[in-house]
């Protein structure tokens, strides 16, 4: 079986629709969507290997 | 009263002749001054009754005994009293009868014969005081009181004993007792195999121990299988371009909390381990959304975290008011004064809680996904958020009893295939929190930050999006839902447990 043909609900094709109209529509949902978190994501990857540095200084007895 | 008081266990039911000092007397040697004011000030008002079992070998003090103490000169005893707690007074015949004391079963301590700090691995009821409060993880333990079987859940305690464990060894050894309590994937692991956790990255002698650095906690963690994340407060109290929280730090060490994920809290030389927090809703209506940020956290009604501090007493508060530091109830230390958090993440998390909350804002401010765009309901007021991270298996349980507003979201989520952690975003108004929630966005847990892929379903009242693609291992395939008279449903209530 493949997945095309399993369905989440009974009668899903009459009560379920496409959210995209085509791959290249949600292909600028994707693109858009990294655009907008680029920077933050950015950022904490920065603050994680601070982190880590600091966390070789910090002595705990 | 005492039972038998020369007997293998004595029984003390507090009275106008019986009091805390007889428990001294009769614990002798291995109890002190310093352990019966730890005691009392962990249990006083509620217990009423405490058995003294003697001569108890316990595997954690009998590990360090025969790894450490042993070879001394002057060696301690190499057994323990363990003290088990009552909140009313009974006799030995009700003791054998676990249907009668069961509920009036507090926890134990075990005495260790060591100094400067006797108390050893201690369970306690978190009620055991009536000033606990909080929501926390717990986990339970099976107790036979000579064959007598009980059971009692809460957060395991225990204090250093200055030589093999100091407070570091002491905060893995709480959170790793935890772990292993609960799930059966986590060895239950002892104070000298934690000591040895290190003995590959460390300089200088392992026993007696002279502490860890927070980066040797994280790695004593990685070897106990979890994959632990570090957060310092400095780094991330401000990180976002537009930071919905006064302090970002504190908000994802709640969000992790809130997950069910205990983390070890660095201070300045000091490190304690916190399981729980208190939130006060009643402030919900006066609490406004960061300049700039479009929603409202759960987070920012949380005011003190519950934790175990091995110099103090099981379940203190940390909050950051001056006033609480002088109250047994209180820790010494304040949150802003949390330096470090370390979060034992499970293997399969690989998407962490700042990541996760960089996504799910972003999407939730869509002009084509967003909630301003597809649901006029939650639209019509600011939106509450709480993020927690769960197991598949503990979400899909609460299905039913939870109706997800609409028998259609149900099926669905009964019927997706998901991976076994996911990141949940509830959505809800001030007007219905914490009781009810309108929506939810699930995000799958092992999903790389940079995959704007990773939402399997969008729940807003009116519609439901799934992504049918990713759930069967194929290409995302996003499809909608319309809804119809969708209703509030309760908010996912699993990770913790609310102190009664």
């Amino acid at each position: 079986m493949t997945a095309d043909t399993i369905q989440l609900v009974p009668d899903e094709e009459t009560k379920a629709k496409r959210l995209f109209g085509s791959d290249q529509e949600y292909e600028a949902f994707r693109r858009s969507f990294q655009e907008q978190v680029k920077d933050d994501l950015e950022r904490q990857q920065d603050a994680r290997r601070q982190s880590e540095e600091q966390a070789k200084k910090l002595i705990i007895s | 009263m005492i039972d038998q008081p020369n007997g293998i266990l004595p029984i003390l039911n507090f009275d106008d002749q019986t009091g805390w000092d007889d428990l001294l007397a009769i614990a002798q040697p291995h109890l002190d001054r310093y352990g019966l004011e730890r005691l009392k000030g962990s249990l006083d008002g509620a217990t009423k009754c405490i058995a003294v079992e003697k001569h108890y070998i316990d595997r954690d003090y009998r590990d360090t005994f025969s790894q450490y103490h042993s070879k001394r000169f002057i060696t301690p005893d190499s057994r323990c009293v363990r003290l088990h707690f009552f909140d009313r007074a009974l006799t030995r015949s009700d003791i054998r009868s676990p249907e009668i004391v069961q509920n009036n079963y507090i926890g134990y301590s075990v005495i260790r014969p060591t100094r400067p700090n006797c108390v050893g691995r201690t369970l306690l009821r978190p009620e055991c005081r009536p000033t606990t409060r909080g929501t926390i993880c717990e986990c339970t333990e099976k107790v036979s009181i000579q064959g007598t079987e009980l059971s009692i859940s809460g957060f395991p305690f225990i204090s250093q004993d200055a030589d093999v464990t100091v407070c570091a060894q002491a905060s893995l050894w709480m959170l790793a007792r935890y772990f292993s309590d609960r799930y059966h994937l986590y060895p239950e692991t002892y104070p000298v195999q934690i000591g040895n956790l290190t003995r590959d990255y460390s300089v200088g002698r392992l026993f007696p121990s002279s502490g860890l650095y927070v980066w040797q906690l994280a790695e004593a963690l990685r070897r106990l299988s979890f994959e632990p994340l570090l957060y310092s407060r400095n780094q991330y109290t401000q990180i976002s371009q537009q930071s919905c929280h006064a302090d970002n730090f504190d908000h994802l060490l709640y969000t992790y909390i809130e997950s069910g994920i205990p983390v070890l809290a660095a201070f300045n030389n000091h490190v304690v381990v916190l399981f729980g927090h208190v939130s006060d809703y009643s402030q919900l209506q006066n609490i406004t959304p960061n300049p700039g940020c479009d929603f409202i956290f759960s987070s920012d009604l949380n005011w003190a975290y519950v934790g175990n501090d091995d110099n103090g007493v099981p379940y203190q508060l940390l909050s950051d008011d001056p006033q609480h530091q002088a109250a047994l109830e209180y820790m010494p230390n304040r949150i802003s004064q949390i330096e470090q958090f370390v979060a034992p993440l499970p293997e399969k998390v690989f998407l962490p809680a700042e990541c996760f909350e960089t996504l799910v804002k972003a999407l939730l401010l869509r002009q084509d996904v967003g909630y301003q765009h597809l649901s006029p309901t939650i639209a019509a007021e600011t939106p509450v958020l709480r993020l927690f991270l769960t197991t598949v298996r503990s979400y899909k349980r609460r299905l039913t009893e939870r109706g997800m507003g609409n028998s259609l979201v149900e099926e669905v989520y009964r019927n997706l295939p998901l991976p076994h952690f996911i990141w949940v975003c509830e959505i809800s108004h001030k007007s219905i929190y914490p009781d009810r929630i309108l929506g939810e966005i699930l995000w799958d847990a092992t999903r790389n930050a940079h995959e704007p892929d990773g939402w399997i379903a969008l729940h807003y009242p009116e519609m439901l999006i799934v992504d049918r693609g990713s759930a069967l291992n194929g290409p995302p395939d996003l499809v909608q839902f319309s809804l119809e008279d969708s209703e509030r449903y309760p908010l996912f209530r699993s990770n913790l447990r609310d102190i009664q």
